[in-house]
């Protein structure tokens, strides 16, 4: 995503406030106009498209006029709306596909209890607001340049009582109250730069008085606060709302100074615990200074500290790794534990961890990161290199991406730091336009061995140029997951090697120090490729030459 | 020139909060402006001074004012109608 990215606002209903309200240094948000969506929906030449909008805003709000036909209070069952519902799903539907190269944000759908009840009950509700919503998921789980803004989870935290201003609507044309307006400025910014941002990967967590109440001291044995009640019961939530973070892809590890074989025995068998040491990418448990630990655990790991958030109670403990390690994001966090569940939600994890979409490569990290310690194990006892890799019975496979690929790759070019030449930032809709032209392409490495599958690891963006017999290597990155086993040098290969017409004479890499890719740079240097100079070019029979000599 | 419906703070923190919506220096903002001599006091803007004024007020401006006030000085006087219908219901 380019800097001061373009954003349309699409809808039936008066959405100037947000607009006029949301600029900031990196979006500038256009709004479109009264009752135009439809009609942008369906052109083949819209607007968004030809003002060169990065992305559009979809939202549709069928509570007000100039929508469907009917209110919802008038209509008998969700079959009533199916039709006028299905064309207006299928004018998105059409936009999103024949604009593969736009971002398409799509709010999805509230039904207001404020009817003349009793004519619309609250299961009836419920029913149309999922036959309306459904086809907007299709869309969005379909389309990897589609994601879907959560206006009905915000109607629901504000309420239906805060949500209108009769004045603004019947005088201004504006459904929503000034509070509504504000707080739907917030959604969409923070979903915007869910887009740009590069999110953090690991969440390092203290445990006493942190993941549970209490100290665990070998001298004291009152029982520590966890469980189905009271400041217990608000520690225990704490947990579930972690693992589910940890379900999205994001790594749990712990720092503590504690007894590690007292706190591994309190993780592993307390009856209340919800974060087992399963769910742990790595911890910690000494009595080093936290600082220590972290940098320990970066290491291991191979995610930089930049990488790192600390969740932990102790304004001390914050202090020494605030010092030491200045990378590190360390939130103060609210005094009482009973506060804290909702801060995660409403505070922390949104500013931290907002991810526009969870690949299925997301769920099975921290797994992964579990085979990397075996894997390094099995070095250990391996008398050399190649006998190592031998015995990891590495397979790896490098194809064109399939659609559902495609938000792994850019996933990939935002999430790859130490292997990635040149931190660009892909999006799934700008590759997929770009891979539509003759001379682009892209790759994707998939790495499994012994231990298990890693799925998609690498991803490459080159193209040629046939006249000059160039080839150029716009994106080449690979997850520090699966580097030091010659695989790398095996993805480039395939890439070298992937244009059966002819083979290039030269290759170029557009590599950048990003400051964090030093891995890349070793990379690059060890097969002689020279990063400087105005076009630096690289004879391909030279590369090749070097690169096989480098094969496992 | 203050009107006589405000005070000179309440006129103050009038002509400031106008300016404020409207990004304007607060100097600029007279008692006889209007919505016709300030370019920059369009409909949106209008609905950010009424919601910013209810608010620094304590006021409800009814849906005839929101509409019908074009110039400052109607503002003023629409103020000074509510604050005074609310202390004639405080206890004396």
């Amino acid at each position: 995503m380019e800097q001061n990215a373009k954003v349309t606002i699409l809808s039936h209903v008066n959405l100037e406030p947000v607009a006029r309200f949301s600029h900031t240094d990196t979006f500038e948000l256009v709004w479109d106009g009264f009752n135009t969506i439809l009609s942008q929906l369906i052109s083949d030449h819209p607007r968004f498209s030809e003002s060169k909008s990065d992305i559009v805003w979809i939202h549709l709000d069928p509570n007000y006029p100039g929508l469907l036909e009917r209110l919802p209070w008038e209509w008998s069952d969700e079959s009533s709306i199916t039709s006028g519902w299905a064309q207006i799903t299928a004018s998105i539907e059409k936009a999103v596909r024949s604009f593969p190269g736009t971002a398409f944000l799509i709010s999805n759908v509230y039904i207001s209890p404020y009817t003349p009840a009793p004519l619309i009950s609250g299961r009836r509700r419920h029913r149309i607001e999922y036959a309306l919503n459904e086809p907007l998921h299709k869309i969005c789980s379909e389309n990897p340049n589609t994601a879907m803004l959560d206006v009905s989870g915000l109607f629901a935290r504000i309420g239906a009582s805060q949500w209108s201003d009769s004045r603004l609507w019947f005088i201004g044309g504006i459904p929503y109250s000034r509070q509504a307006l504000e707080e739907l400025r917030k959604l969409l910014i923070s979903h915007l730069e869910a887009f740009t941002r590069r999110p953090s990967k690991v969440l390092a967590l203290d445990l006493d008085n942190t993941l549970w109440g209490g100290i665990i001291d070998a001298a004291d044995t009152s029982p520590i606060e966890l469980g189905s009640s009271g400041v217990g019961l608000a520690f225990r939530t704490l947990q579930d709302i972690l693992l589910s973070l940890s379900r999205m892809g994001v790594l749990l590890t712990v720092i503590s100074k504690n007894d590690e074989a007292s706190a591994i025995e309190v993780i592993n068998n307390h009856s209340q615990m919800r974060i087992r040491e399963k769910n742990l990418a790595g911890y910690r448990i000494n009595w080093q200074p936290k600082s220590h630990s972290l940098k320990n655990l970066s290491d291991e790991l191979g995610i930089p500290l930049s990488g790192f958030v600390v969740l932990d109670d102790d304004p001390r403990e914050r202090a020494e790794i605030a010092m030491n390690c200045p990378e590190v994001a360390v939130p103060e966090i609210p005094e009482d534990p009973v506060d804290r569940p909702d801060w995660l939600l409403r505070q922390f994890i949104p500013t931290y961890f907002a991810i526009p979409r969870v690949s299925d490569e997301d769920a099975a990290r921290t797994a992964s990161y579990q085979r990397i310690r075996m894997r390094s194990a099995q070095q250990v006892q391996a008398p050399d290199e190649s006998a190592f890799l031998r015995s990891l019975q590495i397979r790896i496979e490098v194809t064109p991406p399939e659609s559902k690929d495609w938000a792994r790759l850019s996933q990939l070019s935002f999430r790859t730091n130490q292997f990635n030449l040149n931190g660009k930032h892909w999006d799934p809709p700008a590759m997929m336009a770009l891979q539509e032209t003759a001379e682009w392409n892209f790759l994707c490495l998939r790495y499994s061995d012994r231990f298990g599958d890693e799925g998609i690891v690498g991803m490459a963006a080159f193209s040629f140029d046939d006249i000059s017999g160039s080839i150029f290597i716009h994106a080449f990155c690979v997850s520090c997951r699966v580097l030091e086993k010659r695989v790398e040098h095996a993805f480039l290969h395939r890439v070298l090697h992937s244009n059966k017409h002819m083979l290039p004479q030269r290759v170029c890499f557009h590599y950048a120090d990003t400051g964090r890719n030093g891995r890349l740079r070793a990379f690059l240097s060890d097969i002689n490729v020279p990063m400087d100079g105005p076009i630096p070019f690289t004879a391909f029979s030279t590369l090749l030459s070097h690169l096989e000599k480098m094969l496992p | 020139m203050t009107p006589d419906t405000l005070t000179p703070s309440q006129w103050e923190q009038l002509c400031s909060t106008i300016a404020a919506a409207l990004g304007l220096d607060p100097t600029l903002v007279q008692p006889e402006s209007s919505r016709s001599s300030l370019p920059e006091w369009d409909s949106i803007k209008h609905m950010e001074i009424i919601l910013e004024l209810e608010r620094g007020f304590g006021i409800r401006f009814t849906s005839t004012e929101w509409i019908g006030c074009l110039e400052i000085a109607d503002i003023a006087k629409a103020i000074q109608a509510h604050l005074a219908k609310i202390s004639s219901r405080l206890p004396t």
